[in-house]
């Protein structure tokens, strides 16, 4: 190819044009994907309309909707107001929280580019500079040192702090906030210690805290819509109780058992808590767990209080303070309930969230017992706790390997111990465990899709995802064979969902997803029917 | 957001084209957002799953779970695909005049 | 000129012990974070009751630590062609900082004769690895696109400058003192003893330019990202899975950090409040948004 590749000093310049724009025959081949040789743009124009109302001249995708300024005026006091949150990043009072991490990013990257060859992003884009993990993170560094360090204007060329900050350079930042799933696969690589996924993480902490700049699905219909209503779904406590009641039915038809499902059952040994989500759209993977605990003659319950049945935290992944609202309130719910302890359901970021993230902000009685599900669940499975026949998961099975579990937790047996011993044909993906790829959804990717944003995050953040899956099952392409992909995560579910519609996989190589918990339930030795339903 | 004119009134959709006044919602709103959806013209079925996503968000301000929609109209999951290409959340909910589902669906 | 020299001999040692420690007492003193970690195998959260488990043992995160920083582990599992280099660069400086130590330590002693055989080897070894390795990172740093893409042009003066100050401590060495390590431990002898001020005053070109050298390498240092590299072990990036136990002492530092001020200003914060009532609270009506 001829073109050039834009580098760091274009990244302020020419504001009205698009600093790439991504073709079809850039990406990375999926030869096993009929139709992906077509001629036509992996990803939709935005309309005239939408490109004179929003930024995006990153690369033609508006993830973000960041209105264009009105005029010179209100541009200046865009950039003044960035400069006043990077400052705030940088102190020890409005950022403590992670002022020790983003210190060692921004000083010790020495450009080796093993962050590059790690990011499922990078790679599947056909290596597009600005995609690079430590682009984003360079970006911010030169700004930092540039316009914040003293002297950083001296010799600023020379010591590498090549930039211009202007709000061209704002507006792509903001855009390249939401190009990265903070999977921190480039973290885990890095032999410095740098973490350009934090910086991911700080940079939509900036645009939030300080400018009042989101994605809608994660603020407005996210995290503000969760503190007041109760979830983030929206569902309410008595839409929930309607909800339940339709579960119990649904599990009695299935199992032929009639289960009351314990909801705000005080001083029970644990609190379960789904991601809300689960309900709407994957009720068997909460009916598993209610027929699982059951079964296992387990003391749980749900909660139906405000906040008590939803794990989400948006937070996580773009403002602290919405985060530890959140996080302060579903612990509020476990103390008045006198659970012994939070048990978090198949979700990723609620269950790094809730059990790592706000260790460090719960003190006294606040700092209340929590832990992932997958260990309880390990410990059913494994030491027969309910009678199980592997023979009814004979079909082929590979694991995802959510991030904010494996990764970045470092739960990585219990969800294969598991597997090994219910499903005969379990198959491992490469790479697994802790050199997993994301699915492409994280960081709340799975439920953006606002504009052309679902172009991107389908063809390009899940693509690795797709060829991996497909690699997996390369034995048995026959579409007549049932086949599962089992992601213990309600984003990474809702994002494979939507890859193996995008890819008709399921048509075409007969592949299905869902949860951990329903291939249990559908390996219990006296259910009326199979609990999974293709 | 931006105006648009539905069933010949003018309505407030959102970026992906979910009508923002839910209360200007009618029949004839329904068929133009179908149009779009390529769910025209709308059968009985249509209808039926419209009428039910309706009913339960007037009741409880969400949409139902999916298990329950397909339960409780008898459409099965892959036709509910085939009326409404987009699929329930994003096809069907549009149709019904609901506001965009929101969290993790 | 004899006087600047001694002046950044001393002065420059000076300024590097200072000025790392008061960068170093900067770094501890960062509040404490958040835990942010990544793993590379099962962690205590693998367990029921993960809370009652002893944490990953403080042997373990050592031994990571000194293989990290002794063999560039990373390093060699990522890209071992510029490990190569890297490691030999790393590995001659190592020595090379042994051998500046044991040569002060050495001319004190009675006996610099012994010394003679095994000194030379040891410095001029140490000097030719370090010497290879930067060579070879310079020529990969310039014909790689990926090493060099956004390499600043100051770190390519840096090695420059590198090979320059290893060349000349070896000239100084072979060519001035002949290779006689006697000869140097007499030179050092005369610097740390504070005598013979005759020869400090008017010291021999050669190690002038050397001792220059190296000045400007420990000025530089407490500057360079040297320092906070090992700080990441401290930090707990990796493994942190310590956790914070009620009436513990990072109960205490948290409840101290949950007091400091917010001022972010976005629409849904604008509290002026402590941390632990910005929390408590729900965002204003005014930063409310619309959707519902």
């Amino acid at each position: 190819m001829g073109k050039k590749k834009p580098g760091i000093r274009d990244f302020g310049r020419n504001g009205k044009s698009e600093l790439v724009h991504i073709s079809q025959k850039d990406l990375m081949p999926l030869p096993d994907i009929p139709g992906e040789d077509t001629e036509s743009d992996p990803i939709r124009s935005l309309t005239d309309r939408q490109k004179a109302t929003y930024e995006h001249s990153l690369d033609g995708v508006s993830a973000v909707a960041v209105p264009c300024p009105k005029d010179e005026e209100e541009e200046k006091r865009l950039i003044k107001s960035f400069l006043e949150g990077l400052k705030k990043l940088l102190s020890r009072e409005d950022n403590w929280m992670f002022l020790q991490q983003l210190q060692q990013t921004l000083d010790c990257c020495i450009k080796c580019q093993v962050c590059s060859d790690a990011c499922a992003i990078y790679v599947a884009s056909g290596r597009q500079e600005i995609y690079r993990p430590m682009f984003r993170s360079e970006v911010v560094r030169r700004i930092v040192n540039k316009y914040l360090k003293k002297g950083g204007r001296l010799f600023a060329k020379l010591r590498g702090n090549d930039i211009e900050l202007n709000w061209t350079t704002i507006a792509r930042l903001a855009e390249l906030a939401y190009r990265c799933t903070m999977c921190r696969r480039c973290a885990a690589w890095c032999p410095m210690g740098s973490d350009s996924g934090l910086i991911t993480h700080e940079l939509r902490k900036l645009f939030s805290q300080e400018m009042g700049i989101a994605p809608k699905e994660l603020h407005e219909a996210g995290s503000m819509r969760h503190l007041r209503v109760g979830a983030s779904t929206g569902i309410s406590p008595k839409a929930f109780g309607d909800i339940i009641a339709f579960m119990e039915e649904e599990i009695e038809e299935k199992t032929g058992k009639k289960i009351k499902i314990p909801v705000d059952k005080k001083g029970a040994e644990i609190l379960l808590i789904h991601n809300s989500g689960e309900y709407l759209s994957w009720i068997e993977n909460p009916a598993a767990f209610a027929v699982i605990f059951e079964e296992a003659g387990l003391n749980w319950t749900l909660s139906s209080e405000l906040y008590g049945y939803e794990a989400t935290n948006y937070g996580v992944w773009y403002d602290d303070v919405q985060f530890g609202r959140v996080a302060l309130r579903q612990i509020e719910v476990a103390k008045k309930l006198e659970a012994k302890k939070i048990v978090i359901g198949e979700c990723g970021h609620a269950t790094k969230g809730l059990v790592i993230l706000a260790d460090r902000m719960l003190t006294g009685d606040f700092n209340f017992p929590r832990e992932s599900a997958l260990p309880l669940l390990e410990n059913i499975v494994c030491t027969n706790r309910i009678r199980l026949d592997p023979r009814k998961n004979d079909f082929p099975v590979t694991l995802h390997d959510p991030c904010n579990i494996v990764r970045l937790m470092g739960i990585i047996e219990p969800q294969r111990k598991i597997l090994h011993m219910i499903c005969p044909r379990f198959r491992e993906m490469e790479p697994h465990g802790v050199d997993n790829y994301c699915c492409g959804g994280g960081s709340g990717f799975a439920i953006m899709s606002h504009m052309n944003f679902s172009d991107w995050k389908l063809t390009i953040a899940g693509r690795i995802k797709v060829k991996q899956i497909l690699d997996a099952f390369k034995d048995v392409r026959d579409p007549s064979v049932k086949k599962y992909v089992c992601a213990p995560c309600s984003n990474c579910k809702a994002q494979l969902r939507d890859l193996l519609a995008f890819y008709n996989l399921q048509e075409t190589h007969g592949i299905s997803y869902g949860g951990l918990a329903e291939l249990i339930a559908n390996a219990m030795v006296d259910l009326k029917k199979p609990f999974i339903e293709w | 957001m931006a105006k648009t004119t539905l069933g010949g009134v003018e309505i407030e959709i959102d970026e992906d084209g979910f009508i923002q006044e839910p209360e200007k919602w009618n029949k004839e709103v329904a068929e133009d957002l179908a149009k779009a959806e390529h769910a025209f013209p709308m059968g009985d079925d249509h209808w039926k799953i419209v009428n039910y996503l309706r009913d339960y968000y007037v009741k409880y301000e969400i949409a139902p779970p999916i298990r329950m929609l397909v339960k409780q109209t008898g459409i099965d999951l892959k036709t509910i695909y085939k009326l409404f290409p987009n699929g329930p959340a994003k096809g069907a909910c549009k149709v019904a005049g609901l506001p965009r589902p929101t969290g993790c669906v | 000129m004899g006087g600047v020299v001694a002046f950044l001999f001393y002065g420059s040692i000076l300024f590097c012990l200072i000025g790392s420690s008061i960068k170093i007492t900067g770094f501890i003193k960062t509040p404490l974070h958040l835990k942010w970690e990544y793993y590379k195998g099962s962690s205590v959260y693998e367990s029921i009751d993960w809370w009652t488990r002893a944490p990953t043992g403080f042997r373990e995160k050592v031994v990571t630590a000194l293989v990290d920083i002794i063999f560039l582990r990373e390093y060699y599992r990522r890209n071992p062609q510029y490990w190569f280099f890297l490691y030999l660069f790393h590995l001659g400086i190592y020595l090379l900082i042994l051998w500046h130590i044991w040569l002060f330590a050495a001319s004190v002693l009675p006996d610099p004769e012994g010394t003679r055989g095994y000194g030379l080897a040891w410095g001029h070894g140490a000097t030719i690895l370090a010497c290879i390795g930067t060579l070879g990172i310079l020529i990969l740093r310039i014909t790689d696109r990926e090493l060099r893409l956004y390499y600043a042009p100051l770190h390519y003066i840096k090695w420059v400058l590198m090979m320059i100050t290893l060349a000349g401590g070896f000239y100084a060495v072979h060519v001035y003192f002949g290779g006689s390590i006697p000869a140097v431990l007499k030179y050092v002898r005369a610097q740390v003893t504070f005598s013979d001020t005759a020869q400090k005053f008017h010291p021999p070109p050669a190690t002038a330019a050397h001792v220059l050298l190296g000045s400007v390498w420990l000025v530089y240092l407490p500057f360079s990202h040297i320092l906070r590299l090992f700080f990441r072990y401290y930090h707990g990036l990796r493994f942190d899975e310590v956790p914070n136990v009620p009436g513990g002492i990072i109960e205490k530092r948290v409840k101290e950090l949950l007091g400091k001020p917010v001022t972010w200003a976005g629409p849904h914060i604008r509290s002026g409040k402590s941390w632990r009532e910005t929390a408590t609270g729900l965002p204003d009506e005014e930063g409310k948004g619309k959707a519902g």
